[in-house]
């Protein structure tokens, strides 16, 4: 039988740009990270980071906000009006269900970080003397691990709409998974010497700066594809079980 | 063939439905009638694969609810009680996204929505968004989408609520067409509508199974179909000698209406050809008749008496199992 995962996907893409909460949250990422990219700029004058490192750095911290935005209405809004039950009895695989939703949301969060790439350009345009600074091998290469962590918030949202029962929750849980291991982190370094480091150590904002400036690795791609597939597959589980509605 | 074996769903602590049990056959039309809270939609849910029992099987053509899920769904047509639909999509577009869902291919989709849509009068509307419609086309669109992958099992909780009588009868049309290839169970509140449209009667009492009998049946069980006449003329003994002539008469019941007129009626099981014998005793007497006719039979009535838990002469009640 053939996949209906990109019907489902087309179908809750479509709903998520048919008003203006998709196109408004997509304006708002960019506005948070444009005044990110800015601050950093303007903290980093002078400094030895690369400008695509830094046009990473100032995405990552955003992409967990995108990621839940995009998220929370997949199966919790499908839940509060009821087509959940319709969805769920129609003759859908899980799996096609769970990556439809994944690959709605995934799109929208993608998107979000292509679009970011006008920063890019509009700051060549702005600074034409920047131009030495700029990769574009580097600057792939931080969109490739940013599109790769984006896999893996969505994933992780994916899941949080699942078990929750409201969008705001499902928002909120996305954004507390993905922030506390993070949360913790800091607060581990906060102990340790290396505090002067501060939010440069975080391993989402060090694995974009290395790519951009060249130093690739396979743990975060390993990290990013393990931990949405392994969200993915507890979806799954959970809609062929049918643990998910009677809560 | 659909068979519902020892059907038990908990939420948590609460039991919804306990060891429920029964069959039915392609062209049933099953009506599942309770009070609020009895545990229909959960059967339903059950059935459609949307819940999982927590004991007990329910089978379709011998598959397997929770084994063969796949397959049992894609011969199964669901409408739940609230209608969900996506208010964003055209019915047109929800149609031709649903038939894709349910594995046609595009082109028979295509050819599917538009014939469901003809079908339940929502030609006109196919461009219509869903979130502009009123509840009753609202419903045709569900039960369209219900019926889009022509199932073996049609599942309708509480169709007809809400409705107008045109919408009503339009839809009951449909649900008896789909019942020729087709096993329907279908709830609802509207018995008088459901006793015109149900072929057999499921009772649920607090998630168990408290009654089970086919509409001819509960139409056969009572005192039968009352003859009323109005006579002028005659006196209530003259009245009660002559009604003691026919079948049942003894039990005749006189009473004087308000403009002078008497009424004679018993309720013993008649014929349409008592009507005439009556109509030709009284002109014998030199009596004059206003009317005579023999009521037609309740249905109604005797369902609420079953929705309600009370014993219903004829129908036995019951301990959980019902054949097929």
């Amino acid at each position: 039988m053939k996949s209906v995962a990109p019907l489902i996907g087309w179908r809750d893409l479509r709903a998520a740009l048919s008003g203006m909460a998709g196109y408004g949250m997509l304006a708002g990422f960019l506005a948070l990270t444009g005044w990110s990219f800015a601050e950093l700029l303007r903290r980093n004058e002078g400094g030895f980071v690369s400008a695509q490192a830094i046009w990473g750095m100032a995405i990552a911290p955003w992409l967990p906000v995108l990621a839940a935005a995009a998220t929370m209405r997949l199966f919790a809004e499908e839940r509060q009006t009821g087509t959940l039950e319709t969805l769920l009895t129609a003759p859908v695989r899980a799996g096609d269900l769970v990556l439809g939703k994944f690959l709605a949301a995934y799109s929208m969060v993608a998107a979000g970080i292509l679009l970011a790439l006008v920063q890019v350009w509009a700051l060549r345009q702005m600074a034409p003397r920047m131009d030495g600074d700029f990769s574009a091998v580097g600057l792939l290469a931080a969109t490739v691990l940013l599109l790769l962590q984006a896999a893996a918030w969505t994933a992780i949202g994916t899941l949080a709409s699942l078990l929750a029962k409201q969008q705001a929750a499902a928002g909120l849980l996305t954004v507390l998974c993905i922030g506390a291991p993070y949360a913790l982190y800091a607060g581990v370094l906060a102990w340790m010497p290396r505090i002067q480091h501060g939010i440069w150590q975080w391993p989402m904002l060090v694995d974009v700066a290395d790519a951009a400036t060249g130093l690739f690795s396979l743990a975060p791609l390993v990290l990013y594809v393990s931990v949405a597939w392994c969200m993915l597959f507890i979806g799954v589980r959970l809609v062929e079980a049918r643990d998910i509605q009677t809560r | 063939m659909l068979e519902v074996v020892q059907i038990t769903r908990c939420f948590g602590r609460r039991t919804a439905l306990e060891n429920v049990s029964f069959q039915a056959a392609p062209g049933d039309i099953v009506g599942v009638l309770g009070p609020n809270g009895a545990g229909k939609s959960t059967l339903l849910r059950l059935a459609a694969c949307y819940l999982q029992p927590t004991r007990g099987a329910i089978r379709l053509n011998g598959m397997d609810s929770f084994r063969d899920s796949l397959a049992f769904r894609r011969r199964t047509g669901y409408l739940p009680e609230c209608c969900p639909l996506y208010d964003d999509m055209t019915v047109g577009e929800y149609l031709l996204y649903r038939a894709r869902l349910k594995g046609l291919p595009f082109l028979k989709a295509r050819i599917r929505a538009r014939e469901m849509a003809e079908q339940l009068g929502l030609g006109e509307m196919r461009g219509r968004a869903i979130g502009s419609l009123s509840l009753g086309c609202r419903r045709r669109t569900g039960l369209a989408d219900a019926l889009l992958a022509d199932p073996r099992l049609l599942l309708l909780d509480d169709p007809i609520a809400n409705v107008d009588a045109i919408e009503c009868e339009r839809i009951s049309a449909c649900i008896t067409t789909a019942a020729r290839h087709a096993t329907v169970l279908v709830t609802g509140h509207a018995l008088s509508q459901l006793g015109v449209l149900c072929t057999r009667f499921l009772v649920l009492r607090a998630g168990r199974l408290s009654a089970a009998v086919s509409r001819d049946d509960l139409l056969a069980t009572g005192k039968g179909l009352p003859l009323v006449a109005e006579i002028s003329g005659a006196t209530e003994a003259a009245l009660k000698r002559i009604a003691a002539l026919f079948p049942g008469g003894e039990q005749a019941v006189v009473s004087l209406l308000t403009d002078g007129w008497w009424r004679l009626s018993w309720p013993s099981q008649q014929t349409a050809s008592i009507r005439d014998a009556v109509a030709t005793e009284v002109a014998r007497q030199g009596w004059r008749l206003r009317s005579v006719e023999l009521a037609e039979p309740q249905l109604e009535p005797r369902l609420v008496d079953l929705v309600a838990g009370r014993v219903v002469a004829g129908v036995p009640v019951h301990t959980g199992v019902e054949g097929a």
